[in-house]
């Protein structure tokens, strides 16, 4: 007659091979008990140690990153400084000449037209020639 | 779904490092059991039974501290000993090379712990599960032996619930056929 597994259910599901007494269970479980918490008082010490790490790291890096910032910024500030003056220097010619030709009188204004053309026709006969 | 009492002494013992050894005491009278004697049906042999219970345990308190209340705990428990046995077969599976070969082994490791008893019903009913394929074994443990819901198992397995029910179909068909052919 073949076995049948519903018929069967409450023993099948209420009786195991693996079974294992209160005693073994007991000592198993201290077992792993045992190894648990070593395992995760290894893995607390790591983590400080890789805490710590952290920090030193992210101490040398901020130091690192305030000096790069630093030595960044002082040459450029020069070079902004030293930009500036140049700007000025090339600004005030502009307005000193500006400056030269509102004193000038009449005269002298007449005089620097002529010395303009001059130059402009000896310019344009130089390149028909 | 919160966590119940016990489950939320449990979460606060097991997080803190002064309490870790209560917590899992607790842990281990609340769920141990149940969760040994599914990772033993998975693998059947004792010592890698109480190997992969450890490295479920391990893997517990490690990330206990993340657990979020939107699932019950023994269904993250069982979450976490399904993973660790998948994991075992993994590597079992690197060493015995095919399906046959590595189901074979099981069942073996089961007769090799009965020593007389071997020939009674209830190893032949646990053999015959032993040769199923790992997703309907896994299917048909949670199911008939810890009675997990579909929606349960299927959060565990993330497989669908129609998958999962076919699985369990034809697991219980050929375990019924394997014991009428053995008797």
């Amino acid at each position: 007659m073949p076995y049948n597994i519903e018929e069967q259910e409450d023993y099948l599901k209420n009786n195991s091979p693996y079974k294992m007494n209160d005693t073994e269970w007991r000592a198993m479980q201290e077992r792993i008990k045992t190894n648990v918490l070593a395992a995760s008082e290894k893995e607390s010490k790591s983590r400080k140690v890789k805490f710590t790490s952290w920090k030193i790291a992210a101490a040398v890096a901020g130091l690192f990153f305030i000096g790069a910032t630093c030595f960044t910024f002082w040459p450029a500030q020069k070079t902004i400084q030293s930009g500036n003056i140049a700007y000025d220097k090339a600004e005030n010619p502009e307005k000193q000449l500006d400056a030269a030709i509102n004193n000038l009188n009449e005269s002298e204004l007449n005089w620097v037209h002529q010395l303009n053309e001059n130059e402009i026709t000896e310019q344009n006969e130089y390149f028909e020639n | 779904m919160t966590a119940t009492g016990i489950d939320q002494q449990i979460i606060q013992y097991c997080v803190q490092n002064k309490d870790m050894d209560k917590g899992f005491d607790l842990l281990m009278n609340a769920y141990g059991k149940r969760l040994y004697a599914h990772i033993r049906r998975m693998v059947a042999g004792e010592q890698d039974a109480e190997d992969v219970l450890q490295e479920t345990m391990i893997n517990v308190i490690k990330s206990i501290k993340d657990f979020k209340n939107e699932s019950k705990l023994y269904t993250w428990l069982y979450t976490i000993a399904t993973r660790e046995c998948l994991k075992f077969f993994k590597q079992k599976k690197i060493v015995l090379k095919d399906f046959n070969e590595a189901n074979e082994w099981l069942s073996n490791s089961l007769y090799a712990e009965q020593s007389i008893k071997a020939e009674t019903i209830l190893v032949k009913f646990h053999a015959a599960i032993l040769t199923l394929p790992e997703k309907q074994r896994l299917v048909f443990n949670l199911r008939y032996f810890d009675e997990l819901s579909y929606e349960d198992i299927s959060k565990i397995t993330e497989t669908s619930v129609s998958s999962l029910k076919t699985n369990y179909h034809y697991a219980f068909e050929k375990i019924k056929n394997q014991l009428s052919n053995a008797i």
